[in-house]
């Protein structure tokens, strides 16, 4: 303290630099782990590939011609990619969400989100060809993550509407409304289930269990493209929902336009979880856990949480996507399967841990 | 120059809120509103903060009515501390204060400095590290004192301070904080600026009010200095309570 009155430097300035150096360095570290665990998911699998193999077989229409350059190309290059993607958008939409409802709690399987998104997957499958069969064809490969962006829309609407009419500072109610949702979204799909045939049923159990193993290079750039639109254009947001943490009048007396921020991020949120459902089904606890442990280090702003949950999430997600390739092969566990199981004790230890100031 | 209302009622479903409410708040000018609990004092607040409409009169700021207003417009004129909930996410001291920077704001430096005075200020300088979910409810309502006073410091130009509205601004302080937080209203009126603070003592209100507004069932009951309103039979009326008790707190 003594050296700052002596340099005049304001204490302020002190505190916010030390504070941008330490974010910094989270990041750069996170970077680098994204950075590792890619090309671990291109070198690992049953075709063991070398570093050299792998990096070589990243030239686009390149690289040398064997079979492992095609194995990395076809089948791993994208996985790894809609896994970055993936994990990046269910990291940023979990932050912004908990910011808006200013709740630790919000993750988008919990509230009903992503449930929402899987059922309107599972509508457009298993009704789809027979109610709109021009609405599938004209919409091509973006038809499931448009059908599922519109499930997930309807599931913030409502969840956001239900903790509305109850108080939407309490956490129970959120959860609760959350509770109702998937409730509601289960029925209607085990009535789907009930109604497919063999073939629906199995892409349906597939929505519903989570994997990143049926990407191809064809329905990936509509995906991505959507999901990186989200996560970028939230990323703007990042200062308004700084100011909300203060609280709804709070932030309009600052200056912003609470209502169009509340709309941005539901949209966003919802486009961004509803393409990430629609490419790889329901991948739960990332939206929570990312953000949580990132704030646990750097704090709750905004402009660091949200690109450090990116990354983060980025990194849970191909990780489990490692160990869910080796954990059980040959054969292969759905992700969506290990991150429930890592992610629901990690619920309850949040639970523990806010019980004070959520019920 | 003023920030005021003309005739203002506000109705919600059957609910008169308040009605024919006529203040001004000028430059240079601490206002001091008094009035039992439901006196439509923080209603009052809430119209000239630009939180409620008004669903009579007008409320007009330097002129313009207040709803014209963008949200954005409006926080570069007047600045708001209302009794504070507590945050969920915690930030720490001076990341609430830095809030209060509009879009766009200029250096750095100069923010941090803004900020670092109006954290002096409140005597906040040793706690501008901390985290401000753990602090007490007294030092919050100082780091939100501070940002107000930071948001219109960062917005306004030296010879139009702004307005600052204070709901309550010395609950949960002690003597003391009290004391520093009116004064901190003072010297911003001083300085040019024009403030308003509810507040339940009538003690601190005759101390630092430059003008008084007396609030009862709605209404304004009277205004004016502090010295000629505030007698035994003004205040047994305004907190409907015994004359014989009323006389222990009016200026002799």
């Amino acid at each position: 303290m003594t050296s700052l009155a002596e340099t005049g430097m304001p204490r302020v300035t002190a505190l916010r630099e030390a504070q941008e150096r330490s974010r910094r360095l989270l990041i750069l570290l996170l970077g680098g782990g994204v950075a590792v665990a890619a090309i671990a998911e291109l070198m690992i699998g049953p075709a063991r590939i070398s570093i050299p193999e792998a990096l070589a077989a990243l030239i686009p229409w390149g690289g040398p011609d064997s079979q492992a350059t095609e194995i990395v190309q076809a089948i791993r290059v994208p996985r790894m990619i809609l896994g970055l993607f993936v994990g990046a958008t269910l990291g940023v939409c979990g932050a912004a969400l908990q910011g808006l409802f200013r709740n630790p709690l919000a993750d988008p399987g919990i509230i009903g989100v992503s449930s929402g998104g899987v059922l309107g997957a599972a509508l457009m499958i298993v009704l789809g060809k027979a109610l709109a069969p021009g609405f599938l064809t004209m919409t091509g490969p973006y038809a499931l993550p448009v059908a599922a962006f519109i499930g997930s829309t309807a599931a913030i609407a409502a969840v956001y509407g239900l903790s509305r009419l109850t108080g939407v500072s309490t956490g129970s109610s959120l959860i609760l409304a959350g509770i109702a949702i998937n409730a509601i979204v289960g029925g209607i799909l085990g009535y789907l289930s009930f109604v497919a045939f063999d073939d629906q049923l199995r892409e349906l159990i597939f929505w519903q269990l989570g994997s990143l193993g049926r990407i191809t290079w064809d329905n990936l750039p509509p995906a991505i493209a959507l999901m990186g639109c989200s996560s970028v254009l939230m990323l703007r947001l990042a200062p308004a929902l700084n100011t909300y943490l203060l609280g709804e009048r709070e932030a309009v007396h600052l200056g912003v336009n609470v209502q169009a921020m509340k709309r941005n991020v539901i949209v966003l949120a919802a486009l961004g979880v509803g393409s990430a459902v629609a490419v790889s089904g329901l991948i739960g606890f990332v939206g929570l856990a990312a953000p949580h442990i990132i704030r646990l280090f750097i704090g709750a702003d905004h402009r660091a949480v949200l690109p450090g949950s990116a990354l983060l999430g980025a990194l849970l997600i191909v990780a489990a996507d490692l160990i869910a390739r080796t954990a059980a092969a040959p054969a292969e566990l759905p992700i969506g399967v290990l991150t429930s199981l890592l992610g629901g004790p990690f619920f309850i230890w949040l639970l523990m841990r806010h019980r004070r100031e959520l019920f | 120059m003023a920030l005021e209302l003309r005739g203002v009622g506000v109705t919600i479903g059957r609910a008169r809120l308040i009605q024919d409410v006529g203040l001004a708040l000028k430059p240079g000018l601490l206002t001091v509103i008094l009035g039992a609990n439901g006196a439509g004092k923080s209603t009052t607040l809430g119209v000239l903060a630009g939180d409620l409409r008004a669903t009579s009169g007008e409320a007009l700021l330097d002129g313009q009515p207040l709803a014209t207003l963008s949200p954005r417009q409006l926080a570069m004129r007047r600045a708001v501390v209302l009794q504070h909930a507590p945050m969920n996410f915690s930030l720490c001291v001076h990341e609430v204060v830095a809030l209060s920077r509009p879009p766009g704001a200029g250096p750095e430096a100069s923010c941090d400095e803004i900020e670092e005075r109006a954290l002096r200020d409140l005597g906040l300088i040793p706690l501008a590290g901390r985290d401000y979910s753990t602090l007490s409810g007294g030092e919050r309502q100082r780091v939100q004192i501070a940002r107000a006073l930071a948001q219109l410091w960062h917005n306004a130009a030296p010879d139009t301070p702004g307005y600052m509205l204070m709901d309550e601004p010395t609950a949960h302080l002690d003597l003391k904080q009290q004391i520093v937080a009116l004064e901190v209203a003072q010297r911003f009126a001083e300085a040019g600026g024009a403030a308003l603070c509810i507040l339940h003592d009538i003690g601190l209100a005759r101390e630092f009010a430059d003008e008084v507004i007396l609030m009862k069932g709605g209404r304004i009951a009277a205004q004016g200095a502090a010295d000629g309103l505030l007698t035994a039979s003004v205040i047994a009326d305004i907190y409907d309570i015994p004359d014989q008790r009323a006389r222990r707190f009016a200026v002799l």
